[in-house]
């Protein structure tokens, strides 16, 4: 039997979890609401909580075109998902293949400018999408990589390459240099450290990688804005097409960003247990 | 086991038929294509080009996408479109102009854009296309038939601080948008209100809904920007100078602190801060279009054309109880209203300009305009010819027991661009915008913040060496 102090402590910790929760989960619930009502329901006031749901917004999504007369709209919903998938899947598994190398050489590895390569790399994150975004158009343009899934997976680099360099780098430094050396007296050449000691043991960091870069591409906005074109946008530009001009069909929208939330809640959860290890590597322990 | 099975070929049955449903094509029936062959011009003259289009996510798009194939039937010319929401199509489309890569044959634009696009020669004048015989059946075409204040604000002689009206045309209107009061008929009768003539009326009327009814006597656009100005706050400074102020002086010196500006502003700021909703600071159109659209202010000065909203019984609270006016007059007791018309235009990088001018002459054609009306809401009309149209009277002539129709046409007699051309006039929109925060949170008086800011964007018009 737990004492009075004890249990009112854990109350007040379990009811400020509950706030907490309440307020982290409000928008995503909100947003669910909104895809379940009809027009006058989403811009009543007071909000309503209680209504008819239907399901004509979601109907919408995948027919391409909204059931009634208030509005007809073709985002081309099902076509959009599709290339995120294609895009974000191939912009983090190219930058895996790049960045398994480079983190290494540079975790593992002395040479020259070792530091200020890492930093150059780290530099591309710090630059504004603008300034990569004109010339990218151009170069795409008479390289015949606009409006391309390549050509996106290749500006995509610039959002997943230098975060990941990063990330594993740092994993990789985390696995101690001892099981590295029995291995190499064991006979283990550098590419047989990394492939049987130092991949296998950063496995969680990597799967948090994969996630997180994943993630960051299928919320990518201005680069496939500017590079992509009606064949080739991912999700995030089909959602605000239900912008429109005398009308925001915010019903619609709402049902398509549920869907597009989709993918990353479900690869969180299949990976969660090497989330929290993953994000935990490398603190002080 | 066998049960399953049936369940799994009925699921990918399902699947594979949402997947490969396509909305049912409108009907091609050969009467559409009579139609436009009677036009004395061959439209197969272009065979085998390609076009793209870019346009912006509007019902006048909606209309065009159905009909590509009509087009193609008719002039063996390819087209390949586009559709962004409007900020993001303006990003996209300004890349491509300022590149001259003519990635869009045919643009979206409008008489603002077109004083940001004619300066540095990124669209072509198209006089020269309506007066070519080969291209253009004038008598077919009726080009008399778009509104004349319309076809004059697309007009532009190049000159920053004035020429509207003037010079050659750089785009034909699709539609007009222009702005007028909405207000609710319901409660204005329920508590014998007049319908407000003057500011000093609308402020008078605005409290009295908010007292009685208890809801916010009239929303207006808020947000810090550019796009908060230009519709019922323009409108009414406008008016309330007889149509003789403007943002500058005939040396584009900013006058915002000219002292009927200052006078004006301070009333319709005391107006919101006493009657209106009490988030105006963060109110986007939508936000002020839906607001009133639910039933939740009393009077709302904005785009005409949002009635179609507010005369949707499937999402509005308010179909039905709204009644239309002019915007309030001035001392000499007309509106001076501003205007803003959406409009096609030709990209001068495109290759193939001539495609590009059939495309719009079949796009702005009386009946191509008459069906985005009719299917698509595409409201108002630019051709008299539309708004004339029985079925489509029947729908506009009903809104407000026929006030909205009037109203409509009597504004378009003073109805213009109340904006001056220059170059920078988003980042000046933005700071008057600004201004009119300071007043409203009553950290300036409107006399200093608009001094200000007539301070500040003589200041940005010296350092884009627009003025000396």
């Amino acid at each position: 039997m737990a004492s009075p102090a004890v249990r009112t402590r854990n109350v007040v910790i379990a009811v400020a979890a509950l706030i907490l929760l309440l307020w982290t989960v409000f928008p995503f619930i909100w947003i669910l609401l909104t895809s379940l009502k009809q027009p006058n329901d989403i811009i009543s006031v007071p909000p309503k909580f209680v209504f008819t749901p239907t399901f004509d917004n979601y109907a919408a999504l995948v027919m391409g075109e909204q059931r009634g007369q208030y509005a007809s709209t073709r985002p081309d919903f099902p076509l959009f998902f599709l290339n995120s998938m294609i895009i974000s899947v191939g912009a983090v598994a190219l930058s895996l293949l790049a960045a398994i190398p480079a983190a290494y050489a540079l975790a593992r590895f002395d040479f020259p400018l070792k530091n200020e390569l890492a930093f150059i790399f780290m530099s591309f994150r710090f630059v504004p999408f603008i300034a990569f975004v004109i010339p990218l158009y151009l170069l795409y343009q008479k390289f015949g990589l606009y409006n391309t899934h390549l050509g996106l997976i290749l500006a995509y680099q610039l959002i997943t390459l230098p975060f990941t360099i990063w990330m594993l780098r740092s994993f990789f430094m985390e696995v101690p240099l001892e099981i590295q050396e029995a291995a190499t007296i064991d006979g283990c050449s550098w590419l047989g450290v990394l492939m049987r000691v130092i991949l296998p043991l950063s496995m969680p960091g990597i799967a948090v990688t994969v996630i997180l870069g994943f993630m960051f591409c299928w919320n990518a906005f201005n680069y496939p804005l500017m590079l992509a074109g009606r064949q080739t946008f991912p999700v995030t530009v089909g959602a605000i097409q239900f912008i429109s001009y005398e009308q925001v069909l915010w019903g619609q929208m709402a049902a398509a960003t549920i869907v597009a939330a989709l993918p990353q809640l479900v690869l969180s959860l299949m990976v969660q247990k090497y989330i929290v290890r993953g994000l935990t590597m490398g603190a002080v322990r | 086991m066998k049960l399953r099975r049936r369940w799994l070929t009925a699921l990918v049955l399902t699947v594979a038929a949402l997947l490969t449903w396509q909305p049912p094509a409108v009907a091609q029936d050969d009467a559409a294509l009579d139609y436009y062959r009677q036009a004395k011009i061959n439209w197969r003259q272009a065979e085998g080009q390609s076009l793209t289009i870019g346009l912006n996510k509007h019902p006048f798009t909606e209309s065009l996408l159905p009909l590509i194939p009509e087009f193609r039937k008719l002039t063996g010319i390819n087209v390949e479109y586009l559709i962004l929401p409007e900020a993001e199509y303006f990003t996209k489309l300004v890349a491509d102009l300022s590149q001259q890569r003519g990635e869009f044959s045919v643009i979206m634009t409008g008489p603002m854009r077109n004083w940001q696009y004619v300066p540095p020669d990124w669209i072509l004048p198209l006089d020269d296309f309506l007066n070519n015989a080969k291209l253009t059946d004038k008598a077919w075409y009726k080009q008399d038939d778009f509104y004349p204040a319309l076809l004059s604000a697309n007009r532009w002689d190049g000159t920053i601080g004035g020429g509207v009206g003037k010079g050659p045309l750089y785009s034909i209107p699709v539609l007009e948008e222009s702005y007028i009061l909405a207000y609710r008929k319901d409660l204005f009768d329920q508590y014998n209100i007049k319908v407000p003539t003057n500011l000093a009326e609308l402020a008078a009327a605005a409290r009295e809904i908010k007292a009685k009814a208890g809801i916010p006597g009239i929303v207006a656009r808020g947000t810090p920007s550019v796009a908060s100005m230009g519709t019922g706050f323009i409108s009414g400074l406008k008016s309330y100078t007889d149509g003789q102020w403007s943002e500058f002086d005939d040396k584009l010196n900013a006058r915002f602190h000219d002292p009927r500006s200052v006078q004006y502003t301070d009333a319709w700021i005391n107006m919101i801060r006493e009657s209106g909703p009490p988030n105006w600071a963060n109110i986007q159109w939508y936000d002020a279009m839906e607001m009133f659209t639910a039933g939740q202010a009393g009077m709302i000065i904005d785009a005409d054309f949002f009635a179609a909203s507010y005369e949707d019984p499937k999402k509005s609270k308010v179909a039905g109880k709204v009644g239309y006016a002019l915007a309030p007059a001035g001392p000499g007791g007309k509106t001076y209203a501003g205007l803003w018309t959406w409009a096609l235009g030709i990209n001068k990088a495109t290759k193939n300009k001539d495609a590009a001018w059939l495309f719009i002459e079949w796009a702005t054609a009386p009946r191509t305009l008459l069906n985005a009306t009719l299917n698509y809401r595409n409201y108002n009309p630019s051709r008299a010819s539309v708004t004339d149209d029985a079925k489509v009277k029947e729908t506009m002539g009903a809104w407000g027991d026929g006030s909205y129709l009037r109203t409509v046409q009597k504004n378009l007699e003073t109805a213009k661009v109340a904006w001056t051309p220059q170059p920078e006039r988003a980042r000046m929109g933005d700071i008057w915008a600004r201004a009119l925060h300071e007043i409203y949170f009553q950290r300036m008086s409107a006399a200093d913040a608009l001094k200000k800011a007539s301070a500040e964007v003589d200041k940005v018009l010296k350092e884009a060496d627009i003025k000396q």
